[in-house]
Parts: structure tokens; sequence; C-alpha cells
């Protein structure tokens, strides 16, 4: 016989065959005529493309395999009953299995000795790569209770597919690969210190990391999107991300996210109730109107609710707006103000902190009286005394603040960038290291860009 | 630091460390020997000599550095190739030192941020790309909003 090996191309995902067989060190022959599963992928295939007649013994070792009902899979399978110098061939030509799913519409039964507990494939590296669907596999338990599946050592996976569905419905059973180029275990620990952003990546990396990543509901316990990810993410997505935590979401932020809308931020909350913290500075797709709706059906549904909330300052909210979050929160004004933390105006921007036990970060500045996000002051002489440090808390607009360290400027002088952001004279001496004269800061105006 | 009791703690190569008892309890394995044992723990280390070394050193500076410099030395510490990196890692497993394996962590994480893309962690770390095509397309289009 002869494989037209030429005409083959990687592309094909399935392929149908027909040859007479002749089994090498069996007793039986057998004729068998294996056709692909789905009929529909039948119908886009040429018929017969290589013109074969597989008479080899490789191919009667594959139809070994191929064979169904009563053959022992042991003495029969393919792998185990090469001859040498059939192996040789296939290695030559091994490159042609890549990518290839080798489906089987047959019913194989398995009937693993006692001793041996699971079907271990070969190693060579002939079926590296290749998927096996096989449909209608039985597995004869009764001989061996400990039997646990197949591992087909070859990097592809082995596939039981039920009742001829396509491939895309099996289930896989077992893969393995025994080869180098596993991930190390360091790299399993380090995922608790990435960002959801590096996680997504280091997912796509092997199939071992990809599991882990998907299955470790810790690691998506507090979600934090910024940066690149944040203008990108859709309600679609959010909501996938966050039922990776299956259900023990504890704290979200959203720094800017401006595609995600009421709707979707809904949908995250109805399958999250144990969310606590919840941070949506600079997500101009939702509404304050949204937002205290989402927060009010949330709550009646049973859960705790949000008990920590930060909105940022693109909002505008009402006095009443204000009063109702409050309410929702379970805010008492006199524990936050006794307890809360400083908030700084650092990098001209909320930084998410998941352990933040501020209620609401919006507030009435004692300034102007509106509401809007009140700082604190970092320098040493408004901290002397809780009366300057209360002198010194007001919005931005009340009291301008060093965009890098978020000190007032009644003490220090600053330099206007060319963002119109404010430097105070200490940090822009700390950006641009001691070389820099003081005169030349004085007098020029330099770009500062910010990450 | 007030002296105390010196464990001696023999690795695979048969080479003895005297360490201090209250840095060698930072291990946990270490520790519950300890308790078994009088003085002396056998320590079966399955790796290289240099690599408990450096894991004790790293024990025994946490202890001595405080806070802010901690985390520079951390840094220098830990800037090694892949190879000791991935030994200090399995010592750290093995003896279980929190502190050690918390450091290890953090540096692996740092260099998985630092990677521009998919290929280059593969690269950095010596893993091969088992995906099948059809599972990659099938993590493509799940991450497609991501245009990555």
């Amino acid at each position: 016989m002869a494989l037209n090996w030429d005409d083959f191309e990687n592309s094909w995902s399935s392929w149908s065959c027909s040859w007479d067989t002749e089994i090498s060190s069996g007793n039986t022959e057998s004729k068998g005529f294996y056709e692909a599963v789905n009929d529909d992928i039948i119908d886009r295939l040429p018929e017969d493309p290589f013109g074969m007649e597989i008479r080899s013994t490789f191919a009667a070792a594959i139809t070994g395999w191929f064979q169904d009902f009563e053959n022992d899979l042991w003495s029969d399978f393919c792998m185990f009953g090469m001859e040498d110098y059939a192996e040789k061939q296939i290695v030559d030509q091994q490159q042609m299995f890549k990518g290839l799913n080798w489906v089987c519409n047959g019913t194989m039964s398995l009937k693993p000795d006692e001793s041996i507990s699971s079907f271990y494939g070969d190693q060579s590296s002939f079926f590296k790569g290749v998927n096996w669907v096989c449909n209608n596999f039985e597995i004869n338990e009764t001989s061996n209770p400990d039997f646990n599946g197949f591992e087909i050592d070859n990097g592809g996976s082995f596939v039981i597919n039920d009742e001829g569905k396509g491939l895309k419905d099996s289930k896989e059973v077992i893969c393995n690969d025994n080869g180098g180029g596993e991930p190390s275990d360091a790299l399993f620990f380090a995922l608790g210190y990435l960002g959801v952003k590096d996680l997504l990546a280091v997912e796509r990396v092997c199939r071992s990391l990809r599991d882990a990543v998907r299955s470790d509901t810790l690691l998506w316990r507090n979600i934090h999107i910024e940066h690149s990810l944040s203008r990108r993410i859709t309600n679609d997505a959010l909501l996938k991300l966050t039922n990776r935590a299956k259900g023990s979401l504890e704290c979200l932020s959203l720094v800017g996210c401006v595609k995600i809308t009421d709707h979707g931020l809904k949908c995250v909350l109805e399958s999250n109730p144990k969310l606590t913290k919840l941070s949506v500075p600079e997500c101009t797709g939702l509404s304050v109107e949204g937002i205290l709706f989402n927060l009010k059906a949330f709550k009646s549904i049973g859960s705790p609710g949000i008990k920590h909330l930060k909105i940022g300052g693109c909002f505008s909210v009402t006095e009443e707006q204000f009063k109702e979050f409050k309410f929702l929160l379970g805010a008492d004004n006199s524990i936050q103000l006794r307890e809360q933390k400083p908030q700084f105006f650092r990098q001209g921007q909320l930084h998410f902190t998941c352990d933040d036990d501020r209620v609401i970060d919006i507030e009435i500045c004692p300034r102007c009286d509106k509401l809007k996000l009140v700082y604190d002051c970092p320098s040493e002489s408004c901290r002397t005394t809780h009366h300057a440090a209360q002198l010194c808390r007001a919005c931005f607009l009340c009291i301008a603040r060093c965009f890098r360290c978020g000190c007032c400027f009644k003490h220090c002088d600053y330099e206007e960038t060319f963002t119109l952001d404010l430097l105070c004279f200490n940090c822009l001496k700390h950006i641009f290291g001691s070389e820099e004269n003081s005169d030349v800061i004085g007098t020029s105006y330099e770009l500062y860009f910010y990450g | 630091m007030l002296s105390s009791k010196n464990s001696a703690l023999e690795s695979k190569d048969n080479e003895i460390f005297e360490v201090e008892e209250s840095i060698a309890i930072q291990s946990e394995l270490i520790k519950t020997m300890a308790t078994m044992v009088n003085s002396k723990a056998y320590v079966n280390e399955r790796n290289q000599m240099g690599c408990w070394k450096q894991a004790n050193y790293h024990v025994e500076q946490n202890n001595k550095i405080v806070d802010e410099e901690l985390s520079d030395w951390e840094s220098k510490f830990f800037e090694v190739d892949m190879d000791d990196l991935h030994e200090l890692f399995m010592a750290a497993n093995y003896l279980e030192i929190e502190s050690l394996l918390n450091g290890v962590a953090k540096r692996v994480a740092d260099i998985i941020k630092a990677c521009m893309n998919v290929e280059v962690i593969r690269q950095t770390f010596g893993i091969n790309n088992d995906f099948a095509a059809q599972q990659e397309e099938e993590i493509r289009k799940l991450n497609s909003w991501n245009h990555i």
C-alpha cells in the first residue's frame, strides 16, 4: 500500500480512510472502513484524497487500534505492536500528524488487566500533538476498580466523545505531557502576586498554567482593573472575569473602565453576593442613579451589601444621593470621622487599596461645602496637631496640592508642569536628582510624563 | 542577638552547617524535626549545598535587617539567574521557609510582569506550548477584548 504523504496537509482536522488489514502480531484479520464522525465534516472533505488503500504494517497497527468490539486493547494497540522499521517510518513522517484529530467511530471496549491501572501511551514523539477522539468508548471497569483513566503521553489529548457529538463537545479525559518544558512550581506560587493583566497573559502560556489560573478562585477574589485593560474591558468580559471567583469575589476595582455600564455592573453584582468593596472612579459609563439603584437591588437580595464604595471625582452627587449612599453603606458619621485613614492626593488619582476601610470616598468639603474628594495633607507641618490636620483638609480646587506627594504649598514652593499639574520642589528634586540646578528648575518649563 | 543553641544541619552533600537555632527554626521542616531529635537534625536535602547556604543566609539577614532596608536587600538577593532561582525555590519549598518562599514568588512575579508577551514568558521559563491550535484559538477569542 502506499500512503500518499506528499498530498497531506497539516490543516486537515479529520480524514477518512479505508483499508484492508492484516494484523502482524495477532491471529485475526479484519477489514474495516472508518469514516469521520460528523457528517458535516464528511461533506466538506473530498473523497479519499490520498488514494489511500492502506496496507502497510503501520496501517495494520493503526487499524488494530481502530478495530471495534472484542479486541483486547493492549495487544492490538498500534503503539505497542509496532515493529522497528515501521516505527522508524512513522518517526520520519511524524510532522505529518501534527494537529491531527484521530476520530474513531466505533465502540471500543477496554478491559484492562487487574495489574494495570492506567492505559499508558507510548512515549515516542510520533503522536505528539495528536488529539484522539473516540466515540462510544466503554470502559469495562469491573475487572479493575482502580482503573482511573487514560494517559496518553504525547502532549495531545485523548477525548471521549459520546454519541457522535462534535469534537468541541467532547470531554477531555486525561492528557499528560511528561517531557521537559513544564512550568516550575515556583510559577504557580507566583500567580498570587500577579495582576489581572499578567494572569491573562500567563493563562496563555501552557495548559497547566491555564488550568491553574482558571481554577484557583483565590486569585480572583480581589479584582483590580486598571491601565490598559480598563479602557478595553466590556461588560461581558468583566462578568466572565468575576465569575472566575465562583461567587467569592470580595473586592472589585474598576479604574477608568469606560465601557462598563450600569447594566453590566448589575450582572456582576447579581452573581457575586459576597462583594463588599466596590471602586468605580472615572467609569464614565456608569451613572450615580445607576449605582444607587444597583446598590439598593444588591442589598435587597439578601446579601450584606457593599460596605465600601469609591466613586471618585467625576460623578456629581447631590446631597440627597449622598445621604442615600451613606444609608445603604451603613455609614455611621461619628465612626467614620474617627477611624478613617487619611486620603492623600497622590499621583493625581486614587490608587486602589483593598485594605482601605473608608466607607465612601467623597464627603463635603470643609471649605466650599460641595461634595468632593477631600484630601488630607501628608506634609509634616500639617500633621503636628489634629487641629492643623483638620485645617488642611479640602478638595483639590480649594487647596492646591503637589501631584506627586499630595502636600500643600503653605510651606514650600512649587512649579507648574507642562500638563498644568503642580509639583513641589522636593518632588522636582527627587525626579531630576541632585545634579539639577535649582536656578534652572525655577525658570524653565519642563515636560513631565507620568505613567 | 542573644546567643542560643546552635543546630548542626547536614546537607545531602555531607556538609555540616552550624546554624543558630532561632534561625534554623524559621524552616518549618527543621522546627518539626528539632522537636523530635535533640540538637542535631539530618536534612536530607535534595538540592545543592549552595542552595541551603543561600536559604540560610536569607533567613539570617531577614532577622537582622530592619524593614526599610529589607526590600532593597531582598531585591538584590533575588537577582539571580533562573536556575539559581529555581534551586532557591526548591530549597524554600522543601524546608518550608515562608519568607524565602514569598521572596522567590515575588521575584518570579516581577519577571513575569517584565515579559512583554506570552512567547517571552515561555522562553524565559523554558515552557513548551502544549496547546492545540483550537485551544489557543478558543482562548484568543475569549480574551479578544484584550487585543493581546
